[in-house]
């Protein structure tokens, strides 16, 4: 039983699920809303769960298809965060149905269980199986305001290619075993031929999917943007992290081996995201849409840590991941709050924000600000650390590719600020923000703030975390 | 005379010796030391500078010197006589001329009095070298050799008893009967006043009158000289063109900055980011977009395709296609 | 006494505090403001006399562990040559508020983005560890982008994103060249200090390469040729504070950089530049003269002729001599009084006239003669007159840079003339001949402006005629410099 008890918080929460769906069954409508409160805490008091035993070590093992390490560990909470985070923007989020709130919530929970299954996983198997029970609860979720063609259109394209990609996936896992007899990922005397390649190729090319690396990216701006604002939120942050936390696993036990480089072909991987998403975000008008190719090329920039293949690198994607959630949160929190007030997500609707809430506009401000890399906020630090693992193993084309693309970047998250700022409002009336998207809102700000100034606990945490099992 | 008179044009003067007469007489003396003449101040330094300069040997920039201390005389007097003597030219100014109060006179009689006093007075008793160190280099120096050198040494270094060692250098020197420093020969030394008074006597027989036809005719027949000298050498308008060649060339490297180095080095990074962003945009909205459309349009046409082969909802037919699915497989697995 | 921080972060302070005076209070924010950046005033000058002119080391430390595992220290320490350029920062910037004080629309925002730009200029001078330098570098760029985009000219906004985009690329290029150094030292450290012991160990093509990163960042913020095209925009866009300050104390940060970080820790490299570096100050010097005289908007005249100034600078710092780097560093402090006082200056007619060209006007020295006076004055300060602060500047550069770079020097002159010949052109155009009768209104300088303009104009002349002060203070630093 020592085994499954590694698995303990993640079983925990995808029951709790189950019980948030079943209460939904026999609570009237109009008290739908503590569905979303029992969500949120049950992801909450999972989290403190979790991060209580972070440094017992009696918590951590492996298992049979499974390893609880400190680097799994800290994706767990980061990934669990997210989800009480958006759990709390789905409060303020009207567009949302009552009557679906119970699967919402329920959905949510299962996804964020299953994210935390993947990155436990040290079995293929239970890779794939993680990554669908992920991918089935978010393609329901994108489409979850069923009378927005929008969502039913982005819905519809995640699922396609979702389908495409698992198929890809598994083919990549049957080849997988085929090369070496074994579906487990420490496949130490593992012979290095064509089959190997080109199984670990697919495989990547499946996780690509769901982290939006290109040339799997494509979904991604649809399907962001017809999505409810708080599941794009979530979206945008958790699969994408744990993912990299899987890719991180999968692809470290195999680099050591130095009979064939992949490093070039991450590498690439990387540049090109980072180029698409930045490139043509440059001239979107809907600032969902924008902040979805933000997120790609922010996913290209993780991906330029696990390139450099150190442990820098791995602690600079660890260190990223925490403040990337921070910052999405915070900026897509804000971008909830104005286009649900406005009723269009289109840019006109930030005109003037400064004038009309500035807390809002300052909020994002420092958002975009941290997402461009810009001192002295949190994610100059996650940047800095990033740039200086590709620079510590000689990558310097990559991170010129990636310093520039930050440079890129700036203009169109300044897009946003010149709306907000410089630019006069249609009407002067105040916003109304709801509580819970200003908590959410307050939280992400202070991460930014705190973490771009005083990042040492931070540092030192992932430090701490970054050793993996076995 | 130019305030008293408004203008600077001399042709438009003359006659002024009746209407400003202590400006005319201090003017006068002036005139008379620049030129030259004997006694005066101009004189003693003039002597000095051409015994110096025909000491040196080098005789052309003797005769140079000479024949410009003499166009000296000559224009000088050109000038006094033009302002001053004879009638007037131009009889409104004339008219309104009026003698310049004694702020203006005052320093006028004072500078008068040095002009012909102070060559006499300084040179008494050598007192010019009493005020002013004697050179260690002197003209002097390299044609005597060693010993001038040794006494201007002893001359500078002493320079509280200089008088006493001038003196004898002076002495001394003079003692030698011939290249007497500080002394034309003799000839020159009488002929020069001669010719001063010479240049002065022809500028008052070219301008004396009230129009100078002989001075005219000579203009016209030396026009291009004329010419070259009144454009001032045309260095003026070499000048002038010149700051002319730098507008337009800090124009050109204004014009250039502008447009070479801004819109192409710089802003043409942001029109490339542009157009590649355009591209990738285009991309993603026709390429990708299409293709997924193009996927859900197969799709439908297989789905349309296939539900045409089963429409009629025959069970034979379905039986039928079992029949032959069924041979393949069995073909595949038996023929490995 | 931590003088430093308290130097650095008080107007950052303000500038909170500011945040949370409502909007209305102008009055409130305005003295706020004032008070704020005059206690980094008057800490700066109380450090003067415990300041010890007499050795090269840093002074005034502060050194605290900010992120250990990352090896980066809050490491604050001024010497012979940031301890001028703290005083010029201070200074300029208490006159720039001044100068701010004509500002009416959006005053609260205004006055707090001042603040917060204060303090990242002031943290560029004092900063001893490259990460810290660096994000007090990146700080500079977010208030610049507002000050200009909100409460500039016609085309501010242009001007502000392409000033921050252009800064920003280059910055990030001297990140990358931050971080190689960081891994090249065997004890990973940012501390300016340790890596400059380590630099015998580097190679002569890492050296390059590291300084060619680190040159694109500051060459685009000295400007130096070709990397100067912004400033003209970005000068002429932004309101005459923020000119005064742009010229007066951002140029400053490139060059100060090029000594204190290229020349120290990439000594090879920076020798290897030399020649280009001399022969981009003579362009820097030449073309910004030319180009200068080409304008008829007094305000891009100057900032092209700011272009030209810092062409002394970097001459003289090709020169590496101690009359060249003196030179350099004495240049960076009076063309910041100077070119700040032009600005001033121009300001005051922009804003009784609604016009900076140059042909508009006629004859106006005899309506505002103390303006012209100081205009004058300051003018003849710029195109080096003996006797004002331009002209030691200038001459010590070309002092220092003659040995080495004869021909440079040479045709380095011909940028002198050409500063002559536009600026008397303007003065000419301007105050004196006929009086256009169409300014019959205007009025001379109010006491706002005095207040800000005569005591630049007061220290011009005050350095042009005893230059020994700030001489001393910047002598043991440069020369433990070169001495290495």
């Amino acid at each position: 039983m020592n085994n499954l008890r590694l698995l303990m918080p993640e079983t925990v929460l995808a029951t709790l699920a189950l019980v948030v769906a079943f209460v939904d069954l026999v609570l009237p409508a109009r008290k739908s809303r503590v569905l979303y409160h029992l969500g949120w805490l049950s992801a909450a008091g999972v989290l403190g769960w979790v991060a209580l035993t972070m440094g017992d070590s009696s918590a951590h093992g492996t298992g049979t298809l499974w390893a609880a390490d400190p680097f799994s560990q800290f994706f767990k909470m980061t990934t669990l965060l997210t989800c009480a985070l958006c759990l709390l923007l789905g409060l303020d989020y009207a567009e949302l149905p009552d009557s679906g709130a119970g699967t919402f919530s329920a959905l949510m929970l299962l996804s964020t269980a299953g994210l935390m299954y993947l990155v436990s996983a040290t079995d293929l198997l239970l890779v794939f199986v993680a990554l669908e029970l992920v991918s089935i609860s978010s393609f329901i979720l994108a489409g979850f305001e069923r009378r927005n063609p929008k969502s039913n259109e982005g819905s519809m394209k995640y699922f396609l290619f979702g389908a495409f990609s698992s198929a890809i996936m598994v083919f990549g896992i049957s080849l997988y075993y085929g090369a070496t007899g074994t579906t487990k990922l420490a496949a130490a005397g593992a012979v290095p031929g064509p089959m190997l390649i080109l199984a670990l190729v697919l495989i990547l090319l499946g996780f690509g999917f769901k982290a939006s690396l290109a040339p799997m990216h494509f979904w991604v701006p649809d399907a962001y943007e017809g999505a409810p604002t708080p599941v794009t939120t979530f979206l945008s942050v958790a699969p994408k992290l744990a993912t990299f936390a899987a890719i991180a696993r999968v692809f470290g036990a195999i680099f050591p081996l130095q009979t064939y480089d992949l490093t070039l072909l991450v590498s690439i991987i990387a540049a090109l995201t980072m180029t698409a998403g930045n490139f043509t975000a440059m001239f979107q008008t809907d600032v969902k849409r924008l902040l979805a190719y933000s997120s790609i090329a922010q996913a290209g920039y993780l991906l330029i840590g696990l390139a450099a293949g150190s442990p820098l690198g791995r602690e600079g994607v660890m260190l990223y991941s925490f403040v990337y959630v921070a910052m999405n949160v915070g900026a897509f929190a804000v971008v909830q709050a104005v286009g649900s007030a406005k009723g269009s997500y289109d840019l006109s609707a930030f005109d003037g924000l400064y004038k009309r809430r500035l807390g809002l506009a300052l909020a994002l401000m420092f958002c975009l600000l941290s997402l461009a890399g810009i001192p002295p906020l949190a994610g100059f630090i996650g940047k800095m650390v990033i740039f200086s693992s590709a620079v510590q193993a000689g990558q310097w084309w990559l991170a010129v590719v990636g310093v520039l693309n930050s440079c890129v970047s700036v203009y169109y998250y300044f897009a946003i600020a010149h709306r907000m700022f410089f630019k006069e409002p249609s009407d002067d009336s105040a916003i109304p923000v709801g509580a819970y998207v200003c908590g959410g809102v307050a939280v992400a700000v202070v991460g930014v703030l705190l973490f771009g100034v005083h990042p040492e606990p931070l540092l030192a945490g992932v430090r701490a975390s970054a050793k993996m099992l076995p | 005379m130019i305030h008293s008179v408004h203008t600077n044009d001399m042709r438009l003067m003359g006659g002024l010796s009746k209407k400003m007469p202590i400006t005319f007489l201090t003017m006068g003396c002036a005139i008379v030391a620049i030129a030259g003449i004997p006694f005066t101040s101009g004189y003693y330094s003039k002597d000095m500078i051409l015994a110096n300069i025909w000491h040196s040997g080098d005789k052309a920039l003797f005769w140079c010197m000479l024949l410009t201390a003499l166009m000296t005389a000559f224009y000088m007097s050109r000038l006094f006589i033009l302002t001053f003597w004879g009638d007037d030219r131009d009889h409104e100014k004339h008219h309104h001329a009026h003698e310049s109060p004694f702020l203006m006179t005052g320093p006028l009689v004072v500078l008068a009095f040095l002009a012909l006093a102070s060559g006499v007075l300084l040179d008494r008793n050598g007192l010019v070298y009493k005020l002013l160190p004697k050179p260690s280099i002197s003209v002097a120096a390299t044609a005597h050799g060693a010993e001038a050198p040794a006494e201007a040494a002893k001359a500078d270094a002493h320079a509280a008893t200089a008088p006493e060692a001038h003196a004898p250098a002076e002495a001394h020197a003079e003692g030698h009967g011939e290249h007497a420093e500080g002394h034309l020969p003799h000839w020159l030394h009488l002929a020069l006043p001669f010719l001063v008074l010479g240049s002065i006597g022809l500028a008052f027989f070219f301008y004396r009158g009230p129009d100078y036809a002989a001075a005219d005719s000579m203009k016209s027949s030396l026009s291009a000289l004329f010419t070259v000298l009144d454009r001032r050498w045309y260095l003026d308008d070499a000048f002038d063109a010149l700051v002319r060649l730098c507008d337009k060339v800090a124009a050109l490297a204004f014009w250039i900055d502008a447009n070479v180095v801004d819109r192409v080095f710089v802003d043409g990074w942001g029109l490339l980011t542009r157009i590649v962003s355009e591209i990738s945009n285009l991309l993603d909205a026709l390429v990708v977009d299409r293709t997924v459309d193009g996927f859900g349009g197969l799709s439908l046409d297989l789905g349309v395709g296939l539900r045409g082969l089963v429409k009629d909802g025959q069970i034979q037919e379905y039986l039928m296609y079992v029949a032959i699915a069924f041979s393949l497989a069995a073909t595949l697995i038996l023929t490995r | 006494m931590n003088m430093l921080s308290l130097i650095t972060f008080a107007p950052l302070v303000g500038a909170l505090i500011i945040l949370c005076i409502p909007k209305e209070k102008e009055k409130a924010i305005q003295t706020v403001a004032f008070i704020f950046a005059g206690i980094s005033l008057i800490a700066s000058l109380a450090m003067i006399p415990g300041f010890d002119k007499g050795t090269h080391e840093m002074q005034f430390v502060e050194r605290f562990a900010w992120i250990p595992s990352f090896g980066v220290q809050y490491f604050l320490g001024v010497d012979g040559l940031s301890f001028p350029m703290i005083l010029l920062t201070t200074f300029m910037s208490v006159i720039a508020l001044i100068g701010s004080l004509g500002i009416e629309k959006r005053v609260k925002e205004y006055f707090f983005w001042f603040l917060v730009l204060e303090v990242g200029m002031l943290g560029v001078f004092c900063a001893l560890d490259l990460i810290l330098f660096y994000v007090f570098w990146e700080l500079t760029l977010v208030p610049m982008y507002f000050l200009i985009g909100v409460w500039g000219g016609p085309k501010k906004e242009f001007a502000a994103i392409k000033f921050f985009l252009y800064t920003l690329t280059g910055s990030v290029f001297m990140l990358l060249a931050i971080l190689a150094l960081y891994f090249a030292a065997p004890t990973h450290t940012f501390d300016m200090l340790e890596l400059a012991k380590l630099t015998g160990g580097w190679d002569r093509t890492f050296q390059i390469l590291v300084f060619l990163g680190l040159y694109f960042g500051m060459a685009i913020k000295v400007p130096a040729f070709p990397f100067h095209t912004w400033l003209p925009l970005a000068h002429v866009e932004a309101p005459t504070a923020i000119s005064v300050i742009l010229a007066a104390v951002l140029l400053k940060m490139g060059v100060y950089g090029l000594l204190r970080i290229s020349y120290t820790l990439t000594p090879l490299g920076f020798q290897w530049f030399l020649p280009a570096l001399a022969a981009i100050a003579v362009i820097n010097i030449v073309y910004g003269a030319l180009c200068a005289m080409a304008q008829t908007d007094m305000k891009k005249m100057v900032a092209y002729s700011s272009v030209n100034h810092m062409g002394y600078c970097l001459l003289g710092i090709a020169g590496m001599t101690s009359a060249g780097f003196a030179g350099a560093v004495f240049q960076m402090i009076t063309h910041g009084i100077i070119t700040g006082a032009l600005f001033l200056l121009v300001g005051v007619i922009y804003d009784r006239a609604h016009t900076r060209d140059v042909s508009a006007f006629g004859g106006l020295a005899v309506k505002l003669p103390v303006y012209a006076g100081l205009m004058s004055l300051t003018c003849f300060a710029s195109l080096g007159l003996p006797g004002l602060a331009g002209f030691i500047g200038e001459f010590l550069c070309f002092l220092g840079a003659f040995q080495t770079w004869k021909w440079h020097a040479a045709v380095a002159v011909l940028g002198i003339i050409a500063t002559a010949a536009f600026f008397l052109r303007m003065m000419q155009k301007v105050f004196l001949g006929k009086f256009n009768e169409k300014w019959a209104g205007l009025e001379d300088m109010t006491a706002r402006e005095l207040v800000s303009i005569v005591p630049l104009a007061a220290l011009t002349v005050l350095f042009g005629v005893y230059p020994k002060w700030p001489l001393d203070l910047m002598n043991k630093t440069l020369e433990h410099m070169l001495g290495k």
